[in-house]
């Protein structure tokens, strides 16, 4: 069996898997009462495990043979279904892998408050019907799905199921908050997907293709191209939520189940942006006009800015770690104008920047949000003024705090600081040092938002009531996840090797290579 | 082998990392604080074994061990220092309840300091100063008195200073190499080269206590408990050093305007160490301003390689010796205050013993004969004959009228920090045996200078490293004399922190004043604002609100539609341009 | 111009309309009849696409019935929160304005 990794049939199991956990605890939601909820819990586990193992054998696959292609049930394209991995499909299955996972270990705590009991009140934190796990099973296979599609309209299947069930998870909240909040992101996520599949018919009336590769080799630059960069990356930036369009994304974090709020901040808004980088470099990379990448460079490098200052002036700490996902997103945006720079030996550094941060601060982000999801269970709100001297009722979880912090503010041994390093100093290579104040200013005011909760939360007064303890596997999973997120960087070598694999640029002196 | 070096280089910096940790579950603490004083021993046997380059690329960005000639010696005294300090401060902090909290601080610093000696790549060289820099933070406050927290309040904000300048110090010398080894050459040549020098001189010299951002230093280093004053003065002021011999491309070319400002400010730092130095009343704050005083001198070294590169070489060994000497002569120092503190009022005996210490040591730093001191300031003389004119002729009547200000200064020193009769002696063995290695090893240290041009015995036994000690004990004695006469302080009193007392009085003088301003200007707005029928609004609250209504602006289904539309255009217009 | 250019040109025209309309306006309903008219915009381009050639293209066609497959869902979700939405609040627009969780943080 020393054959078991080169067979590709390991491709479907990152997607498989999770489809059938979905559909299993779908048809568990008959069941009433503890019984469901322990079934439920054991399938939404066992696809986390099966994820994480399908993931890593992935790793393994293509560190060792470079990127592979796997034609489903041998039909091939463009009417059959291709799956392709290289080194950046791995790498994000291993974020949905850590960060998923750690979302289902939280979440079985998150949802286990018994019935009945006076809990009720800013979330529902019952799910006395069970959606949670199915809805979270289905995104979960839509990403992966996202992440191992070989053509374009592959991409545009997963985007949808993506965006349909993250709304869900949104509504799950069960308040008119929540149901207007994922009415809204309904909406932009649609418009979004509907924008990219206008790119899409564009595309293949222009070249006839739809697998990437092939349209990455016919793309030209003509007018249905030009325009269909700018109608998918549109779309795109729409559904990440990148500044002018981040208008969803502040209620749709804070009115979703704080368990969906990890998920969703952590790794949704990432998949769309998966998908623009993937499009933009494998399909537009030869065409695709070098200025074109300083629209969003530019406003990434406002969001950046303005994310932060937004965050400054927050009362509630999921509002707070909301806009500093705007914030952080912007950081992401910056590769664009990066790669497209005058130096190309610099574009990796850019574009591995880049796609480290999407890793580090989905682990960052998601420990906070579950942070935030353990005090809002014990006190019954997050309103940060009424939640001073906290810390010395829930330390562990304002440590999360503090620690997932780390890698917002990019400061050494996180992955942030490696991430925002290479994009620090790609601006600096490419001449374009504008940028590099802004990562700096960046980091600056990530320290300023996160002492907004931090500063009252640590001093020794008198603090709020704790009216029921939390589940322990919930501050433990996220401050687990938060301290794995500052030990990022120190373990980046290997994930920039695997990154390498089959990436757009050469990798040069980076990657361990 | 391989594998066993690839485990020891990071081996020797867990380790205190790991026993700093220990120190946070109440039940592995007392293991913990027996094993701190072996804290330093790894990193002492790499700088004796010299062992092989290490890559660990899977770490940061590639994090690579190794060492030079240079660190080698730098590593050596550091580690020195700090284990004859761990070893103290075993005894010195014995009584003190948060003593664990003292030695997990004292243990990340310690690691910061060694690390950034022991690392040949810029992210971790950076990674290590940040760590030092910050954890250091927790041995200044460690007292808890007012006293102790300005320190540390001062401190701090100096290394949030200084860190503004190291960063972009570092990430733009990352630009153009990524390895300490390739650095120097690479600026040399780069465009860059001024704007990291400037960066590198103001972010390394704050920590090294360069003038004029010493300012936290002659407070920080007195507050801090012994222990660490020792390591502060003694070990971590060499770290900004380091810093400039590795950033600064000495040596490499020649940078007259910048080397004479190194220059300059050497001369007036060590002029300006001595004569502040005096008029202090505390012995560690006659030690701190001496550290600020022997700096300069360091600096001169560094000032003497920008201008005439071709006499970097021996600038480079001044530097090194001076620095080893310095280290363990002012570590013996500091620890002698602590134990001199703890003889008071003992027998006669003890307390002869104790200030003969005091005394060895402040020999050893005023440079008389036979000391390494003597050695040092020869080498740094050395390296002043091969600078460029004028500083060729200048260099050695300025050292030794500095070695005039050092003899004052320690003369103040004993006269301040003298174990007296009165008090209560407390028996402490641990002080004591650690403090006696640091006093022999200054000695023994000449055995492992290098010779000097002019030959060993001729340059530890020169009639030029005397006549400053014994014109320094005449001036010393006639003032003395002649205060006592007059019944009047002939010299002035400069509160401790020197510059820092106007500064703070002018930084607070200009906040209020722009708060009455502002003040002012608010309350004619109110006036125009009341006139024209508008309720006045604070300015930031108007800000806030604009923010808000922005974001609900931007939430407008018209206005977001007609964003994604105008992007669309603009991107299909860049593409179209092209 | 032939009759598949039309029907490639009215296709994006539907699309850009629907758009409008979905920006314009506020009642749920008719913004999600917009968005799945702005899809059905996008089918029509396909179709005239498959006809280009001699032969017709079996691939768009298979893109236009995945496509809607995932309209029909996307469509029967987006009533089903309107629904919700209508009962918890007794309309059916989205607050524009401060109702869910405004952006200084002191919703409810």
């Amino acid at each position: 069996m020393a054959s078991v990794f080169e067979n590709t049939n390991w491709m479907l199991a990152p997607i498989l898997v999770p489809l059938a956990a979905a559909t299993v605890a779908f048809l568990l939601m008959g069941i009433r009462g503890e019984a469901r909820r322990n079934a439920q819990n054991a399938v939404g586990l066992a696809a986390a495990l099966g994820v994480a193992l399908s993931a890593l054998a992935l790793w393994a696959m293509v560190s060792g043979g470079g990127p592979v292609r796997y034609e489903l049930g041998g039909w091939e394209a463009p009417l059959g279904i291709n799956l392709y991995a290289d080194g950046l499909s791995v790498f994000m299955l291993i974020t949905t892998a850590i960060v998923g996972g750690a979302g289902s270990v939280y979440a079985l705590g998150y949802f286990s408050g018994r019935e009945g009991e006076d809990a009720r009140r800013k979330e529902d934190l019952q799910d006395e019907t069970g959606s949670f796990w199915p809805l979270w099973m289905f995104l979960w296979a839509s990403m992966n799905g996202m992440f191992l599609a070989a053509d374009a309209f592959n991409l545009y299947i997963t985007l949808e199921i993506l965006g349909l069930s993250a709304a869900a998870l949104i509504t799950l909240g069960g308040t008119r908050m929540a149901f207007s909040a994922g009415m809204r992101y309904l909406m932009v996520s649609l418009l979004g997907s509907l924008a990219y599949l206008l790119g899409v018919a564009l595309l293949y009336g222009s070249f006839g293709a739809l697998d990437l590769a092939t349209l990455g080799e016919a793309a030209s630059p003509i007018p249905p191209v030009w325009a269909a960069l700018a109608l998918i990356s549109l779309g795109m930036a729409l559904k990440t939520g990148l500044f002018p369009l981040h208008f969803w994304m502040p209620a749709a974090y804070t009115s979703a189940p704080s368990a969906a709020s990890a998920i969703l901040a952590g790794l949704v808004g990432k998949a769309s942006f998966y998908l623009l980088l993937r499009v933009w470099f494998d399909v537009f990379g030869g065409s695709a006009p070098p200025a074109a990448g300083q629209i969003p460079g530019v406003l990434g490098a406002v969001a950046i800015v303005w994310g932060a200052v937004m965050a400054m002036r927050q009362t509630r700490i999921k509002t707070l770690l909301a806009y500093s996902s705007v914030s952080q997103m912007g950081y992401l945006f910056l590769l664009f104008a990066l790669v497209s720079g005058a130096a190309p030996e610099r574009s990796f550094e850019a574009w591995g920047g880049g796609v480290y941060l999407v890793l580090a601060h989905a682990c960052a982000k998601a420990a906070m949000f579950m942070a935030a999801g353990v005090v809002i269970y014990s006190v019954g709100h997050d309103e940060i003024p009424r939640l001073r001297g906290i810390f010395q009722k829930l330390p562990i979880s304002v440590a999360t705090f503090a620690v997932g912090g780390i890698t917002m503010m990019g400061l050494p041994t996180s992955g942030g600081f490696t991430a925002k390093y290479l994009l620090f100093t790609a601006s600096v290579g490419t001449g374009q040092w504008w940028y590099s104040l802004v990562v700096l200013a960046g980091s600056i005011l990530a320290a300023l938002y996160l002492l907004r909760f931090l500063n009252p939360a640590l001093i020794q007064v008198p603090t709020a009531k704790v009216y029921r303890d939390a589940p322990q596997i919930m501050s433990g999973t996220a401050f687990v996840l938060a301290v794995f997120s500052v030990f990022l960087g120190l373990m980046s070598a290997p994930l920039f090797e695997l990154l390498s694999v089959g990436a757009p640029f050469p990798s040069g002196t980076m990657g361990g290579s | 082998m391989e594998l066993l070096l690839h485990v020891a280089w990071p081996a020797a910096l867990l380790f205190p990392l790991l026993l700093a940790a220990a120190m946070a579950p109440k039940a592995s603490r007392p293991a913990a604080l027996a094993l701190a004083p072996l804290a330093p021993l790894p990193a002492l046997m790499l700088a004796i074994f010299d062992p092989a380059r290490v890559e660990l690329s899977g770490i940061l960005l590639g994090m690579e061990f190794g060492l030079t000639g240079t660190t080698r010696v730098f590593l050596i005294f550091t580690a020195v220092v700090w284990l004859v300090s761990a070893v103290y401060g075993r005894s010195y902090m014995g009584g003190d309840e948060k003593k664990h909290r003292f030695f997990a601080f004292f243990l990340v610093t310690m690691a910061g300091n060694l690390g950034l000696i022991m690392v040949r790549d810029l992210a971790s060289f950076y990674l290590f100063f940040t760590l030092m820099s910050f954890a250091a933070y927790g041995l200044i406050t460690h007292d808890d008195t007012g006293r102790a927290r300005r320190a540390a309040r001062v401190y701090l904000i100096m290394v949030v200073l200084g860190e503004a300048f190291l960063l972009p110090a570092v990430i733009l010398s990352a630009s153009v190499a990524t390895s300490l080894d390739d650095l120097a050459p690479a600026l040399a040549e780069s465009p860059l080269r001024d704007a990291v020098v400037i960066l590198a001189l103001v972010g390394f010299g704050v920590k090294a206590g360069a003038l004029p951002v010493h300012l936290w230093l002659p407070l920080a280093h007195p507050a801090a408990p012994t222990p660490a004053s020792a390591v502060l003065s003694g070990t971590m002021i060499k770290a900004g050093l380091l810093g400039w011999v590795l950033f600064i491309p000495a040596g490499e070319a020649e940078m007259p305007t910048f080397g004479t400002v190194c220059l300059a400010l050497g001369i007036v730092a060590a002029f300006y160490g001595v004569f502040v130095g005096v008029s202090q009343r505390e012995p560690k704050s006659i030690l701190a301003y001496s550290s600020i005083s022997q700096m300069g001198l360091m600096t001169l070294a560094l000032g003497v390689g920008m201008v005439a590169p071709s006499a970097w070489p021996a600038a480079l060994l001044a530097i090194t010796v001076y620095a080893t000497h310095h280290a363990l002569a002012k570590g013996a120092l500091f620890l002698g205050v602590g134990v001199a503190d703890h003889v008071n009022g003992a027998d006669s005996r003890t307390r002869y013993i104790t200030i003969g210490g005091l005394i060895l040591a402040a020999l050893v730093l005023a440079g008389v004969p036979l000391t390494s001191g003597a050695l040092a300031k020869e080498f740094l003389k050395e390296a002043g004959y091969e600078s460029a004119a004028p500083w060729d002729a200048l260099l050695t009547p300025i050292i030794e009228v500095g070695a005039i200000g050092t003899t004052l200064l320690m003369l103040r020193f004993l006269q301040k920090a003298w174990p007296g009769t009165g008090g209560e002696a407390r028996r402490m063995p641990g002080l004591f045996i650690p403090w006696t290695i640091l006093i022999v090893g200054m000695f023994a240290v000449i055995l492992a200078f290098p010779e000097p041009p002019g030959g060993m015995l001729a340059a530890i036994l020169s009639f030029s490293a005397l006549w400053p000690a014994l014109f320094g004990i005449v001036i010393f004695f006639a003032a003395m004399w002649a205060s006592r006469k007059t019944d009047r302080t002939l010299y002035p009193r400069i509160p401790e922190g020197d510059l820092l007392v106007p500064l703070t009085a002018f930084l607070n003088r200009s906040r209020d004043s722009i708060g009455a301003a502002f003040a002012s200007g608010r309350e004619r707005y109110g006036k125009f604002a009341a006139k024209r029928g508008r309720n006045f609004r604070d300015i930031s609250e108007r800000l806030d609100d604009a923010s808000v209504l922005t974001e609900l602006w931007l939430r407008r289904w018209t206005v977001a539609g007609g964003l994604v539309f105008t992007l669309v255009a603009a991107m299909f217009a860049f593409a179209a341009l092209q | 111009m032939s009759s598949v250019d039309m029907y490639l040109l009215s296709g994006v025209a539907v699309f850009a309309v629907c758009a409008y309309a979905l920006v314009v306006h506020a009642h749920l309903i008719r913004k999600v009849i917009a968005i799945n008219m702005m899809g059905s915009g996008v089918f029509v381009l396909l179709t005239a696409i498959a006809r280009r050639g001699d032969e017709t293209d079996p691939v768009p066609h298979a893109m236009v019935l995945t496509g809607i497959v995932v309209a029909v869902s996307a469509t029967a979700f987006a009533l089903a929160v309107v629904r919700k939405l209508h009962e918890a609040t007794g309309h059916a627009y989205l607050p524009e304005e401060g109702e869910d969780a405004p952006p200084d943080g002191g919703g409810g």
